[in-house]
């Protein structure tokens, strides 16, 4: 096969790195769950699942080979054609988003670990992650209940208002590093991590994605207590294991954003990695890799640690929190790093 | 003023969160108090009220946890007048856990102790036929029942 | 047939390790009706902790639940909910009937509740207690998880014997002495005779 042809080069070769992606984000979406399933138990005082396979490890794998088989119910009351694509809306974003994720540094001009070395990555990466709210609003709608109708118009409401000081933290961080390449961002992170002068943004980032992607102490769209299941009271089966991955791979997008902004991706600290890469490609690519996924997993631990501790803000806090606290700070902060940037121009 | 300053630092550094972040922490790192319950065997309170179980061999078949319970679940068949002159065993002893409430009424008042509450708990039947308990099945193992919740010690040492 | 394909092809394999899948993530429907959802509760906290076989996944919608725990009496005002949420699960789908109001309507005789719930439900496990230990329940999902895997044990009468595929340490089987038992009852002066004890 000829690696070098056009073909390969525009078609072949990222449709495998999508394939091997894919695949890759599936198994650690899959993961996660147990994760947090057995950390949550951890945080409780109590084991978790530890009975299905060695630690527990083949629950996950039960889990989604019995929701796939279960019934699949469509309520009489539903739209048919919405409720059945709905699932499939919320799951593509989530993945779409891992395009521009880099993971490792590049081990040659062909063997990027990224898929789109877009220049507007994060522009990409905020549209296509504003788009998910599109799957749990149609499921919400198109169910035919009251309940998921009230979830899902929350959720919107909710997403709608933390996309605000999500982006105005963003655009801190793109301020500080000149570009809206990801991986430019994780470069001019050699010495020093965002996390460090930008923690106020870092803060911000922090709460607006717990929100965003729904999650404990902002699962409000799913309020078990007023609102049965939320979005997705009415999905069974499959559709419901397609919201369940759509919310986990978010999770797992939002740590692999998080390590790329704030806290340096796959760099270490003043370790020369250009030099380094010279010498050895493969080894300091797989290094990055490790370091990458290490960060990951330490912030991922973070958000599980927050789910553990926190209980569910009232609906009126929830949107108090974004509106008059969140996002002043997140302006405030904004200007304060432009201002100490047009200083140093100057 | 400071206090104002005060209120601005507390809104961004959040300290109650940290805090209840650090308990949450200090339970991770503490050792966990879940029992193996199929692996290893239940600690349970000495006066748990499990199964009745009924010595068969010392009853005298005088009726009195039949008319004590609340539920009447408990039947005792005393043996015919000429066998029961010798042997007052029961000719047939039923009691039936669809209606049990375990509540004790029956062992208070039995004048020889024959009807007394186990450290059975794993009753559970794929069919509710099963759990009529009869003559036969009512004294059932008690030793290795005691013995496999580790109980034995505890049983023969604190009850009254 | 049996030519086409070589011999280590099993058709069972593929059922064993759905019903493994199935058996091993029954998550219950967050349901409680009475005094025994306390206990069910206490079933998922952190002493008893039902996570440990992929249970604590309590969902409050029927659509994504496997298992109805039906925790304690149902009354007659009640039943039609109980079995709508029934119908709501789908299938397959198992129900464990938890203490002895679920079996035969316990110490409320009465014109207002159910006297049992097997009119209304096809009840898989029947747990008796009022209510019930922690331990008790957490059997009667060992005992519903055998029953997924082996349905041929929910057709013998009287079965006892022990859940053959979760080997349990330390534990006998019944009607089995054991020498340290039989010595310390006739240490204190009883007899045991053929597993039961015999006051002397």
């Amino acid at each position: 096969m000829d690696w070098n042809s056009p073909f390969m080069l525009t078609v072949g070769l990222p449709l495998l790195k999508i394939v091997i992606l894919l695949g890759v984000v599936a198994f650690c979406v899959a993961y996660t769950v147990w994760l947090e399933r057995r950390l949550l138990g951890f945080f409780q005082s109590r084991v978790g699942p530890n009975r299905v396979g060695p630690a527990g490890l083949i629950q996950p794998i039960a889990d989604g080979l019995k929701l796939i088989l279960k019934e699949d119910i469509i309520p009489t009351n539903a739209r048919p054609f919405l409720f059945r694509i709905a699932p499939i809306f919320a799951v593509v974003p989530a993945f779409a988003g891992f395009a521009i994720v880099a993971f490792a540094p590049p081990a040659g001009p062909r063997a990027s670990f990224l898929i789109s070395d877009a220049n507007i990555g994060i522009l990409y990466l905020l549209a296509i992650t504003s788009l998910g709210v599109f799957g749990i609003v149609l499921g919400g709608w198109a169910s035919g209940s009251k309940y998921p109708l009230f979830g899902s118009l929350r959720s919107a409401s909710q997403m709608l208002s933390y996309e605000v000081p999500l982006t105005f933290s963003v655009l801190s961080v793109i301020l500080m590093a000149g570009s809206f390449r990801l991986d430019d961002i994780i470069q001019a992170q050699g010495k020093l991590p965002f996390l460090v002068p930008l923690i106020l943004a870092f803060g911000v980032y922090v709460i607006s994605a717990v929100a965003e992607t729904n999650r404990a102490p902002f699962d409000l769209p799913e309020a078990e207590s007023e609102l049965v299941g939320g979005f997705h009271t009415e999905y069974s089966g499959m559709r419901f294991a397609f919201y369940f991955l759509a919310e986990y791979a978010n999770v797992v997008l939002v740590c692999c954003v998080a390590t790329s902004l704030f806290l340096g991706g796959y760099k270490i600290p003043f370790l020369p990695y250009e030099t380094l890469l010279a010498a050895h490609p493969w080894t300091v690519s797989l290094i990055g890799l490790a370091v990458f996924a290490v960060k990951a997993v330490a912030f991922l631990y973070f958000y599980i640690w927050i789910r553990a501790t926190f209980p569910r803000y009232r609906y009126d806090q929830l949107l108090k929190i974004g509106w008059k606290v969140l996002l002043p700070i997140s302006l405030l902060n904004l200007l304060l790093v432009a201002g100490i940037k047009l200083a140093m121009l100057r | 003023m400071p206090g104002a300053l005060n209120r601005l630092v507390r809104m961004v550094t959040f300290p109650e969160l940290a805090s209840g972040l650090a308990v949450t922490f200090k339970w991770f790192r503490k050792p966990k108090v879940t029992e193996f319950y199929p692996d290893a065997r239940p600690v349970l309170p000495y006066r748990t009220k499990g199964r009745l179980h009924v010595e068969i061999e010392t009853c005298i078949s005088c009726r009195m946890c039949e008319k004590a319970c609340p539920e009447d679940c408990i039947k005792v068949y005393p043996p015919p007048k000429e066998v029961f002159k010798t042997d007052k065993r029961p000719a047939q002893f039923y009691i039936s856990l669809e209606h049990c409430i375990h509540c004790g009424m029956c062992v208070d008042p039995c004048p020889t102790g024959s009807i007394h509450h186990s450290m059975e708990f794993e009753l559970a039947t794929y069919n509710k036929d099963e759990l009529l308990f009869n003559k036969e099945t009512l004294p059932y193992d008690l030793a290795i029942k005691h013995f496999r919740q580790g109980l034995l010690e505890n049983v023969e040492q604190k009850s009254p | 047939m049996t030519d086409s394909y070589p011999s280590w092809v099993g058709f069972t394999k593929l059922d064993w390790a759905l019903d493994y899948c199935r058996r091993n993530s029954l998550w219950p429907m967050t349901f409680g009706l009475a005094c025994c959802a306390i206990e069910m509760i206490a079933t998922s906290a952190s002493r008893y902790d039902i996570s440990r076989f992929g249970s604590e996944v309590f969902r409050p919608s029927p659509r994504q639940s496997d298992v109805m725990i039906i925790a304690g009496t149902v009354t007659e005002k009640m039943a039609p909910l109980v079995r709508r949420l029934y119908d709501q699960m789908p299938d397959p789908k198992w129900v464990i009937g938890m203490g002895v109001c679920t079996v035969a309507g316990g110490p409320f005789d009465t014109y207002a509740v159910l006297q049992g719930v097997t009119g209304l439900l096809p009840v898989d496990v029947f747990v008796p207690g009022c209510p019930p230990r922690p331990e008790a329940l957490l059997y009667a999902l060992l005992k519903l998880q055998d029953k997924i895997h082996r349905p041929e044990v929910a057709r013998q009468r009287n079965f006892h014997g022990p859940l053959t595929d979760r080997p349990t340490k330390g534990w006998m089987k019944k009607g089995e002495e054991i020498p340290e038992v039989v010595a310390a009852y006739e240490s204190k002066g009883h007899t045991v005779q053929s597993g039961q004890l015999v006051k002397g």
